[in-house]
Order: C-alpha cells, then structure tokens, then sequence
C-alpha cells in the first residue's frame, strides 16, 4: 500500500520536482496538505503521462520549486 | 477569503482546481492580470476528462512572441481564491518545458471582484464586489 505523506515530507524529498499526488487532503486554500505521491519527476511530460493513467478521480499536480527557472525573467 | 503566497519569489503562485467529467485536478496557476483570460496546461485539461474534439471555441491569443490558436473548453467547475466559477470558459495552452507552472489565472477570473494584493505579508484577497461596468 502506498505511503501518505505530508507536504513537508514532499517538499523535503522531491525539490525541482514535478509531483503528482492521488487523493490529496487540502486546505481551504487548495494547497496540499498531505496525500499519497504517485509520481515524481523533473519530466513534467513523464508526471502528465501518469496522470492520464492513474485511476484515483481527484489528483493534485504542481511543480516543487521556483515556477521561473533561476536565471530568467518573465514576460506572460 | 485569504491565501498565502511567497512574496520573495518573481511570480504569484495560486493553487487552484478543476473539476472535469473524469477527475477533480488541482494544479498551480500563476497570477497574471495581464491576461485577458485563464489558460491551463492543455494536458492537464485532458486528464480531467476534457476531449479536444469537443472544444467550445477557438480563439486567437496575443502573446509577446506572436498569435497563437487555441481551444476554448467551459469546465463544469472551477474554484481558485475561494471563489466557485461554474461553465468557467478556460483555454487550452502547452507552456514550455523548464516552465514550473500549469498556466495562468486571468482577468476574466476576477471580474465581479475586490482583489487585493498584498506584498508585505503574502496574501491574496478575493472579494465578492459587484457587476464590472
């Protein structure tokens, strides 16, 4: 059976990650505050593929780390 | 309501989630009253169960680097800031790798709204105003 982790422990071992996490609790800010992390990558495309193939009905996917590369500017 | 953000960092990231015919996502946004409207990462609109096939509209974007075409898809539910948008119009967008976001979350969002912005203490606040004029 998959691990539940908190968000600290996600945040400690997944850093520059692509997270993606099944059944995730949030906070009313939709921040995650804990849930089982079914993928981990700096392949944004490899976390997107297991996305589409997980069976859990509410997910959670967000990048651990600065949005910007470090380095850059941003013109949206 | 208020949410937290990092006031140290060069852009406002704001969870948000959408719920689709086959899964409730919750991805990361970033603020951007520049937009004129809210833009997901398109794959994250297919895993929520959106088919591009059954696009609402197409649409032609202004970005800096040129005109882009994209794929408009009403989501039967959209929450961000506390705030429930329902047959939320939102487009379809593939941002570049090495980009730690799934898209933006546009004026279109906030309008009807008080959004306040501080950057002393971190938080975002949306309102319920009024109609926009």
């Amino acid at each position: 059976m998959s691990k539940v982790m908190t968000r600290a422990e996600m945040d400690a071992q997944f850093p520059d990650e692509w997270i993606l996490v099944t059944d995730p609790v949030l906070g009313p800010d939709l921040f995650v505050r804990s849930g089982v992390v079914a993928a981990h990558s700096k392949d944004r495309a490899e976390v997107e593929r297991a996305a589409l193939e997980t069976p859990s009905r509410h997910i959670a996917v967000w990048f651990n780390g600065d949005p910007i590369p470090p380095g850059f500017k941003v013109l949206l | 309501m208020t949410t937290p953000f990092d006031p140290t960092r060069r852009t406002i990231v704001v969870p948000t989630q959408l719920a689709g015919p086959t899964r409730v996502v919750t991805v990361n946004l970033l603020l951007d009253t520049g937009a004129s409207d809210t833009f997901i990462q398109e794959p994250k609109l297919l895993t929520a169960g959106y088919d591009p096939a059954a696009a609402t509209g197409q649409y032609t974007v202004a970005t800096p680097s040129g005109f882009i075409g994209v794929l408009e898809f009403r989501v039967l539910a959209f929450t961000a800031l506390g705030r429930v948008r329902v047959d939320f119009p939102i487009l379809a967008h593939t941002f570049p790798p090495g980009t730690g976001h799934d898209g933006v979350l546009g004026l279109d969002f906030f309008r009807g709204n008080v959004l306040t912005i501080d950057f002393v203490m971190g938080e975002i606040t949306l309102t319920p105003g009024g109609p926009t004029p």
